[in-house]
């Protein structure tokens, strides 16, 4: 097994390149210059525009810029911010505390409802418990994010007092956001272990063991969950790397700090070596996570072998 | 073989058994016509189109004029959902925005199947390198949160509706991706493949007219789920400001505009996150449907 | 077998746990807290972040709010062209305007113990013309900055290579503030990032990118300006600046008490929150140039002066005051707020809104009415490229409301809403018609240079890209004369010219708007209303 894991570890390396190299050129074709978009609308000589174009170091050619920048990976240098000279490794350390409390809160959240809802929609199947759990996780989806989080702030936080609104640390701020962004999460993961529940119960021995009597239900119980949590793995899984860098408009709404809020104001100003340190740090957290689901799902279902 | 499970990550479609005796098509009717979830997403998103299709009938105003004196009146007669800050007529806008929002989520989920399909369907059939690196293409486009991929594509592209709806459609893509592949990997071990590879038909004719049926169902429940998700981050991008431009009256960007009204005229934002929760949940409650039709295994 | 069961145990245990967490901790509600803040800290919920805590490189109003407590400036400005002393107990300015002496306090420390004297100043003002700095808004507010003299221990003369008018106007500003040399020293680049050391009532303890800066009481402040009447420290322990960008939750801060005071107080919660009884909204007049139209010279179909006129009386001011803005904000006249130094009343009865004589100027300078109600000059379609930034929000609903008013004249307004470098592409390569305009600042001759000087324009801040000869003189002269009488004439006449010369729209001057609880007491603004400052404020209980 630790071979799998070193091999993968590996495997990972010229996938993070690949990715960094792509950002780097998209980042490239999108429109603006940033010394310009530094300047905004302040007056600037041509001169200084110059100057602060060659600090930024875009006078270098494109090849170099990028392999400045790898260069100086391996010292653990992501070099600095070209919009406000902080270095980047800083900015990511400040935000991702923030950002990995919220996502393990939302997780937790998705899991419970997901988990629950689903459970209950798959036992109760055909029944009006089904249809009725169902209808409460799909409504996760079928919100805007930005709506749900104003609409818990305007109700729990404003009218019931219940919870702060904004704000970083302390278990109490985390309430309302983890509960946007996972009741949302949650809704994929009921419907995936309701058909895995489902699918279990539907096997044929289920109906011999439960023609022989009480000890079925652990048997029983012991696969649907199982399954359940194999679904759980797979989509929070995909999820999670989502929820930790993507959940900008509910660290925007919520006044959180965090990787996804830098990174879309890290794209808007064209800030090279802060969108490509983000992105390094976010295929890192990807394929570790890919990893320990791999990982999982072997410990979990003995059939599937390491390739 | 639940495998497949692990490969199609995003969707648990099963992998299709071969043709049945009976008419498949009538029997995935038949299914569908029992779940009373289903049928009640399918009539509530029948009404949506009408009302979208039919809305310069339904309502006496314009979406666009602008008539200042009414000015952010509460739901009453002669305005059934109130006024915005212009004195629009909201639920004028809102059936407008209908047409847009519907659009838009058939056009994002149509590109996606554009992009997604072949990849999956190349990869699949192909195996080796081609799907190795069609694959490594897709978990590149996973790595990243699709609100980001559509962020970089709107700022390379320019804010507009079409941009908005290739940005969503393009970020969507690698989902259909892995499950027409997982799909297909199931497909390509069954007899009548082989049978047809034997009898001497090109691959492409296998692709086409033996595999590719096979991956329908999945991507009907994965377009239908897709619609619904495409409504929602079209939402989100109107938040962001890099959605469609103003004064058209996309449900989303009604919703964002209407947002900072709460406090004043709660019916800006009550109604039309109301009517995308409707339709979206109307969408998802059909694309469920469509999946336990669809599904033989969920017999019990 | 075990497995399963562990794992279930597990589970069964987190949830439990989880909800014994949640059960006891319920009755531990926020408000509490709040109150027991109340006493020694307050909490400010700012409306965005910033690129830099250093207020010498930003540009963000914002910093210079927070700049303000924990650096002095040399004067402090107590109306249009009036000034108080502050680290300065006195200043004499030449007739020329180019060199302005300064004699210090005696009495001032920095906040790492070394004295303040003329050197200090030399430092910050040479640091702000260095290019390393990236400086921005002081930069332009230290203008044509030569060099500062060391006179003696107490003494500086700074000196400028052209005429400095408005030189006490920046110096005024926190922007200006004087930064401890031997702090500087010692950190180098990380000043300005980590550490920032001045003068003032509170101290940096601590920022988190995004998330909040917290100052601290200086316990050695005992230099406090004449005007404020007070002596001694500042009574408030602390101060937390909290960012919280979404309107709507900002105000739902300051009304659940997470935040006692707030900035950028949105105007659809003006009336509710001006009858509160709980809280205080304060509304102060902006000085600089409120929210505006640049039309484009450089680019048809704005290249015609019809079409600039045209466009001037078809745009009904008080419709988008009433309308957008509720009447908070009040219809614009000038390129100056009404309360600038030098603000022409006359402008205001200039242009009435009169579609019939917008309607006619077109038909005189050949556009003809189409069939689909665009005008049409030959092939050539009266249709105006719109660019604007996607937030606020405001302003799209302006942005509405013009194309609105321009289509009942047959002008077809298109809107291009773009993220923020899109926009700043667009616009400084002129590919745009119109554009929005809103500055704060509190010196005319400033306001006026950036708006219609030649040498802001093509790409610049002049994004009317207007260059004419006459108006340049003008503005030179006003940054040349220090004498008020005809310093004021010379405002007048730029801004009649202005007008003349169809450059721009001026569509709704804004008040600033902050908001507080009641039992915050002794916030003082200044005049700009831009920097609201917590010297001498107390929160009763």
């Amino acid at each position: 097994m630790v071979q799998f894991v070193l091999r993968r570890l590996l495997l990972a390396v010229p996938t993070m390149l690949a990715a960094s190299v792509v950002v780097f050129l998209m980042l490239h074709l999108v429109p603006g210059d940033p010394a310009i978009i530094f300047f905004g609308d302040q007056p600037v000589t041509p001169e200084r525009l110059e100057l602060v174009r060659r600090q930024m170091g875009l006078h270098r050619p494109l090849a170099v810029q990028y392999l400045d920048f790898i260069r100086g990976i391996p010292r653990g240098d992501l070099g600095r911010s070209i919009h406000n000279r902080t270095p980047v490794l800083e900015e990511l350390v400040t935000r991702v505390p923030s950002s990995a409390q919220l996502a393990l809160a939302a997780f937790l959240v998705a899991v419970a409802l997901g988990l629950g809802l689903g459970l209950v929609s798959a036992l109760s199947r055909g029944k009006w418990i089904d249809s009725g759990a169902m209808l409460v996780a799909l409504s996760g989806v079928s919100m805007p994010i930005f709506w749900l989080a104003s609409m818990l702030i305007f109700v729990f936080s404003l009218k019931l007092g219940w919870f702060p609104a904004t704000g970083f640390g302390g278990w109490n701020r985390l309430v309302l956001p983890a509960v946007a962004l996972g009741f949302i999460s949650s809704a994929t993961l009921a419907r995936l272990v309701r058909s895995s529940v489902l699918e279990v119960l539907g096997q044929p021995f289920v109906t011999t063991a439960r023609s022989k009597g009480l000890r079925e239900a652990v048997v029983i119980s012991r696969h649907v969950l199982k399954n359940a949590f194999i679904a759980v793995i797979t989509v929070m899984g995909l999820q999670f790397g989502t929820l930790l860098s993507g959940a900008v408009i509910t660290e925007t709404v919520f006044a959180r700090p965090g990787v996804g809020k830098m990174l879309v104001d890290a794209i808007s100003n064209k800030d090279f070596p802060l969108v490509q340190g983000a992105v390094l740090f976010i295929a890192l957290v990807y394929i570790v996570i890919n990893l320990l689901v791999d990982l999982s799902y072997a410990y979990l279902d003995p059939r599937i072998r390491f390739e | 073989m639940r495998t497949s499970i692990h490969a199609s990550a995003s969707s648990e479609a099963p992998a299709a058994a071969p043709a049945l005796p009976r008419s498949p098509s009538r029997q995935v009717v038949r299914r569908l016509r029992r779940s009373r979830s289903a049928m009640l997403g399918g009539v509530i998103l029948l009404t949506l189109v009408v009302a979208a299709v039919a809305a310069p009938l339904l309502t006496p105003y314009e979406p666009l004029v602008m008539n200042p004196v009414e000015r952010l009146q509460p739901p009453n007669a002669r305005h059934w959902f109130g006024t915005d800050v212009f004195g629009r007529d909201l639920f004028t806008r809102m059936l407008f925005g209908a047409r847009i929002s519907l659009q838009t989520g058939l056009i994002s989920v149509s590109i996606a199947l554009l992009v997604g399909v072949p990849m999956g369907l190349l990869a699949g059939f192909y195996g080796g390198l081609t799907d190795r690196s069609l694959m490594r293409l897709v978990d590149l486009m996973l790595t990243f949160p699709g609100i980001l991929l559509a962020l970089v594509i709107i700022a390379v592209l320019g804010p507009n509706l079409l941009n908005a709806m290739l940005a969503v459609g393009v970020s969507a893509s690698p989902a259909f991706a892995r499950v027409v592949r997982a799909t297909v990997l199931t497909s390509k071990e069954q007899a009548y493949v082989e049978a047809a590879r034997v009898v001497g038909c090109s691959n492409a004719r296998i692709m086409l007219r033996h595999i590719l049926p096979n991956t329908v169902a999945p991507i009907i429940v994965l377009g239908t789920l897709g619609v619904a998700g495409a409504i929602i981050a079209a939402a989100a991008l109107s938040y962001l400001g890099l959605g469609i431009q103003p004064p058209t009256p996309e449900w989303g960007a009604l919703l964002s505009e209407g947002r900072n009204y709460l406090r004043v005229a709660w019916w800006l934002t009550t109604f039309p996150g109301l009517a995308i929760m409707t339709a979206v949940l109307a969408i998802n409650l059909l694309g469920d449907g469509l999946r336990d039709a669809l599904d033989p295994r969920l017999q019990s | 077998m075990d497995r399963m069961r562990r794992r279930e145990f597990l589970k069964r245990v987190g949830i439990g746990a989880g909800a014994a967490m949640t059960a006891s901790a319920w009755p531990r509600l926020l408000l509490p807290a709040a109150q027991a803040q109340a006493v020694s800290t307050l909490t400010y919920g700012m409306a965005g972040g910033f690129d830099t805590l250093d207020v010498t490189a930003t540009t963000f109003t914002r910093v210079g709010r927070i700049a303000l407590h924990i650096v002095d400036p040399l004067v402090w400005s107590t109306g249009a062209g009036q000034y108080a002393p502050g680290l300065a107990r006195s200043w004499t300015v030449s007739p020329d305007a180019t060199v302005y002496t300064f004699r210090l306090r005696d009495d001032v420390k920095f906040h790492d113990g070394t004295p303040l004297t003329a050197e200090a100043v030399k430092v910050t003002f040479d640091r702000i013309v260095d290019p390393a700095t990236r400086a921005q808004t002081a930069f332009s507010f230290i203008g044509p900055y030569d060099r500062s003299e060391v006179v003696d221990r107490y003494t500086v003369r700074v000196r400028f290579k052209t005429p400095h008018a408005s030189f006490l106007n920046g110096a005024s500003s926190p922007y200006l503030g004087i930064i401890s040399p031997a702090a500087l020293q010692k950190y180098g680049q990380d000043f300005g990032r980590l550490v920032f050391v001045g003068t003032g009532p509170y101290m940096l303890q601590s920022y988190r990118t995004d998330a909040e800066v917290r100052l601290i009481r200086n316990p050695n402040y005992a230099w406090g300006a004449p005007i404020f009447n007070h002596a001694g420290l500042a009574y408030l322990q602390s101060i937390v600046y909290r960012i919280v960008p979404e309107e709507a939750t900002r105000v739902a801060t300051l009304e659940t008490g997470e935040t006692l005071f707030i900035e950028d107080v949105p105007v659809t919660d003006y009336a509710r929150l001006k009858a509160s009884r709980e809280k205080v909204l304060l509304e102060i007049r902006q000085a600089g140039s409120g929210w505006s139209l640049m039309m484009n010279q450089g680019r048809a179909p704005t290249n015609e002066v019809a079409v600039r006129r045209a466009l001037m009386h078809a745009v009904d001011k008080a419709g988008l005051v009433r309308t957008v803005w509720n009447n908070v904000y009040k219809a614009g006249c000038s390129p100056l707020t009404p309360n600038m130094f030098g603000f022409d009343e006359e402008t205001c009865r200039k242009v009435p809104y009169n579609l019939d004589q917008a309607r006619r100027i077109l038909e005189e300078a050949g556009w003809r009415v189409g069939p689909d109600g665009i005008r049409v000059k030959g092939n050539e379609r009266l249709r105006l490229e719109f660019f604007l930034q996607a937030t606020p929000q405001k302003n799209i609903e302006m942005a509405s409301f013009v194309q609105a008013n321009a289509k009942q004249v047959g002008i077809d307004v298109n809107l291009n809403v773009s993220a923020r470098a899109a926009y700043l592409d667009a616009v400084r390569q002129g590919r745009h018609n119109i554009q929005f305009w809103w500055d704060t600042g509190t010196d005319p001759g400033q306001m006026l240079r950036i708006l219609f000087h030649s040498r802001n324009a093509g790409g610049g801040t002049n994004r009317n890209n207007y260059r004419n000869a006459d108006m340049d003189r003008l503005i030179e002269q006003i940054d040349a004369t220090a004498d008020p009488t005809r310093r004021k004439e010379l405002v007048v006449r730029a801004q009649q010219k202005a007008i003349d010369d169809a450059v721009m729209i001026y569509l709704a001057d804004p008040p600033s708007l902050y908001a507080h609880d009641r039992s915050v007491t002794g916030v003082w603004v200044d005049w700009g209303g831009n920097y609201p400052y917590f010297f001498n404020t107390r929160v009763q209980r």
